[in-house]
């Protein structure tokens, strides 16, 4: 009788939590707007600390949540997602922003040359410092 | 002396209108895991990857954390992406200067997963036009191939051998 009740609790149990996490969703995808950024960087500062020594930037900055500020040089899209490359004059390398659906309205606002800020998440350096997830912040 | 002439114009805008090299910074490489518990897909749309026109060598590499999972969930760290942040894929593309207009082809190389080097040869579509080329195809690769550990507890979450589908769009690279 008590291995039944046990058991029973445990499905219960189970079941609770799986339905918890179809309907709670963790804060990295959805509460980007809500979260402090980890750091709060210039375009110029972000690509020289990965130029000077990729690992360490990497280290600091991949899988965190950075407030970017910079020039717009470039706005596309790709399979209707907006994409915006910030750059330094001084710099080969630029900041690449996949901002999330939603963020289309606000791009409306900018265009090449104007000042933007931008949250996300950075995922690393190729050829550019990659970030995904991106907001704009007003 | 006319066949001549035009024989060396020909040539000549042959070699302007040649490019070197093709790139895209936004390539996307997608991976599908099927099981009857759960299927898991993830998408990359950060893919970086450069053509050698000259000799159809082919370099790709991937951010592991640029992949973004339909189920935000699933974004499980079974590769270590802290340990290793990036997927690199150096190969050749088979019979690139004789490929005209659509066809299909092979790209042989080595794809290297968690510091793992792996001899592939991956079917794909290829389309060809004067500024663009376009890569299409998938194929599949077994986690165990590169010592991924699935723990005992999502065993049946997830598939041993996963697909992955590609689909880069290449211009011309202007240095």
């Amino acid at each position: 009788m008590k291995f039944k009740i046990f058991i029973s609790t445990l499905i219960l149990l189970v079941v609770i939590v799986m339905f918890l996490l179809k309907i709670y969703k963790p804060q990295t995808q959805v509460g980007i707007n809500k979260t402090e950024p980890k750091f709060r960087v210039s375009t110029e500062e972000l690509i020289t600390y990965f130029n000077l020594d990729e690992e360490l930037g990497d280290k600091k900055f991949s899988n965190k949540i950075l407030q970017v500020k910079g020039i717009i040089a470039d706005i596309s899209t790709i399979k209707g997602k907006s994409i915006i490359t910030l750059k330094e004059e001084s710099n080969k390398a630029s900041v690449i922003c996949h901002l999330k659906p939603k963020e289309q309205n606000k791009l409306l606002k900018y265009k090449k040359n104007n000042l933007i800020v931008i949250k996300g998440k950075c995922t690393g350096f190729l050829l550019d410092v990659m970030m995904i997830n991106c907001v704009i912040i007003d | 002396m006319k066949i001549y002439t035009t024989l060396l114009v020909l040539l000549l805008t042959i070699s302007i209108n040649a490019q070197d090299k093709y790139f895209t910074k936004s390539g996307n490489v997608s991976f599908f895991s099927y099981t009857l518990v759960e299927d898991i897909k993830a998408d990359n749309n950060q893919v970086l990857s450069i053509i050698d026109a000259k000799n159809g060598e082919i370099v790709i590499k991937i951010l592991m954390r640029s992949f973004q999972f339909k189920k935000a969930l699933m974004q499980e760290n079974y590769i270590e992406s802290h340990k290793y942040p990036k997927a690199i894929f150096k190969g050749t593309i088979n019979n690139f200067e004789t490929l005209d207009e659509i066809k299909e082809t092979e790209i042989i190389g080595k794809l290297t997963i968690r510091g793992i080097e792996k001899e592939v040869i991956i079917k794909t579509n290829i389309e060809r036009q004067k500024n663009k080329i376009s890569l299409k195809g998938d194929f599949s690769v077994k986690v165990s191939d590169f010592d991924i550990k699935i723990p005992a507890v999502v065993s049946k979450n997830i598939s041993r051998t996963i697909k992955i589908s590609f689909d880069l769009n290449y211009k011309p690279y202007k240095s």
